[in-house]
């Protein structure tokens, strides 16, 4: 046996660490356009101290129709782009709106860009098809612009459901990228296998706290016993 | 403490403000006019615990940092404003709006919105809404009047018992730029706001606005299947946040019990 209750500690503190990244899986599981992220932990050999690793899983969430005309899915890799206050984000949130100006927003009030930029649709009949076209009173504007990564694991999330690129993910065009109107992606969350890996950690964590607690008997034993005669 | 408790607590707030919209749908689902909400959720922000780039145990950097997540939030209760279903009633006063555009009403000078068409006549002649509110432009039916008639452009006339002429007139409907900016009032009545923008008025069949349909109401626009499985959805949703709470309690307790 060569862990000591520190290493034991430390392992059991990146449990921890898992059992809020599941928790936080869970708490969006009803997020539209999340992508569920997991934390390994890696046993590195030969020191004692584990890696942890995190990656974002950017597979396909399921469709939801909902019949919105404002609301698109995008089936396949890609995001749509969205202008923030410090530069371009990136969403796979497709539940877009109007707002006062007319201009095509998220609803946390970002402009969704178009490959011309902002997207404005003045008109009684504003919907988006399955080309990504907007079309204002039956005639076709701008499209919305989606942008596919070579390296999408370099994108980090920001929270409201967008992503950043912190300059390695490589945008491309997307060319192949489908987009269903009227429906949302729901979160790719695969709930039962949270379940179980929150199972997993609670138990293995209970596993090094009862080895902390057996080391600390030896510790005691060898404080009490070793040298004292009988 | 552990995060995930906090983390887990937001999910089922969020989870419940679903069930509360759901449940408000579910309610409404035979009053006339009314257009069912969505809750919206985001994810929080996220806690950097160590930053890309950072050295591993194996002397290799870490080809990205971790971020841990601190739950969910709502954004927004969004208004959808899809047709409702239409129901025949045969009542002179029922109107739906076919397509874009509200009603006007007038509550103390100020001007109201409404899908809802089950209007009446009140005891001076006007026509107002359920709750006595007058419509916008009044339209006042002449005491000796026996036969009203709309069409789906707005026209109205009242005709006494020969089929002579007493007064015509026609309606007006209000269309927003960004409907699902509108405030609910409650009792079936939306409010602009800065994000909805000024209303646009024109004749119903004018402009791209609505057309009217008489003797027919509109009900409201929800799916009762649909938010039968949403809450469905959202109960076990809550359910398994709370999994997620003991599981934090759990290993809590574990802590504790380190110490003998």
């Amino acid at each position: 046996m060569n862990y000591t209750i520190q290493d034991l500690a430390n392992l059991s503190n990146e449990k921890i660490r898992q059992l809020d990244s599941i928790a936080h899986n869970l708490a969006n599981a009803a997020t539209p356009g999340f992508k569920a992220q997991y934390l390994h932990i890696r046993a590195a050999e030969p020191s004692r101290f584990a890696d942890v690793l995190q990656n974002i899983d950017h597979s396909q969430g399921a469709l939801e129709h909902t019949g919105n005309a404002l609301d698109v899915a995008l089936q396949g890799e890609g995001f749509f782009a969205v202008q923030t206050g410090d530069g371009v984000a990136y969403t796979r949130r497709g539940n877009f709106l109007l707002n006062a100006k007319q201009e095509l927003v998220t609803d946390g009030g970002m402009a969704v860009l178009g490959e011309g930029g902002r997207i404005t649709a003045r008109g009684a009949d504003v919907r988006i098809d399955g080309t990504g076209s907007v079309i204002v009173d039956g005639s076709a504007g701008d499209k919305l612009k989606i942008v596919r990564f070579a390296k999408p694991s370099a994108l980090k999330k920001r929270g409201d459901g967008l992503f950043v690129d912190p300059g390695e993910a490589a945008p491309k065009k997307a060319e192949e990228t489908r987009i269903a109107p009227g429906h949302l992606e729901r979160s790719n969350i695969p709930v039962v296998e949270q379940m179980v890996a929150m199972i997993e950690v609670q138990r293995t964590f209970e596993t090094y706290t009862k080895l902390i607690q057996n080391l600390s008997d030896l510790d005691r034993l060898s404080t009490n016993r070793v040298g004292k005669l009988v | 403490m552990i995060r995930s408790l906090y983390t887990a607590a937001t999910g089922m707030v969020a989870q419940q403000l679903d069930q509360d919209v759901v449940a408000n749908n579910l309610a409404n689902v035979n009053t006339p006019g009314f257009k069912k909400s969505r809750a919206d959720f985001q994810d929080l922000m996220y806690q950097i615990t160590s930053k890309s780039g950072a050295e591993t145990s194996g002397g290799n950097q870490l080809p990205a940092g971790i971020e841990i997540g601190m739950g969910v939030k709502p954004v927004a209760t969004q208004k959808i404003f899809t047709q409702g279903d239409y129901q025949q009633t045969g009542n002179t006063f029922d109107w739906a709006i076919e397509g874009d555009g509200f009603f006007q009403f007038d509550d103390n000078g100020k001007t109201l919105y409404s899908r809802a068409g089950n209007l009446k006549v009140n005891k001076d002649g006007a026509i107002c809404n359920a709750e006595g509110l007058k419509l916008v432009p009044n339209i006042t039916v002449p005491a000796n009047a026996t036969v009203f008639t709309i069409d789906s452009g707005g026209t109205w006339s009242a005709t006494d018992n020969a089929g002579n002429p007493l007064a015509t007139g026609r309606i007006e409907l209000a269309r927003f730029m960004n409907p699902a900016g509108l405030t609910s009032m409650g009792r079936n009545l939306y409010d602009k706001t800065q994000a909805s923008g000024e209303p646009v008025l024109a004749n119903p069949s004018v402009d791209g606005m609505g057309t009217i349909t008489q003797r027919y109401l509109e009900m409201s626009n929800v799916s009762v299947i649909e938010e039968m499985v949403k809450m469905i959805v959202g109960q076990r949703a809550y359910e398994i946040n709370s999994k997620a709470i003991q599981s934090a309690d759990a290993m809590l307790q574990m802590i504790n019990n380190l110490k003998r």
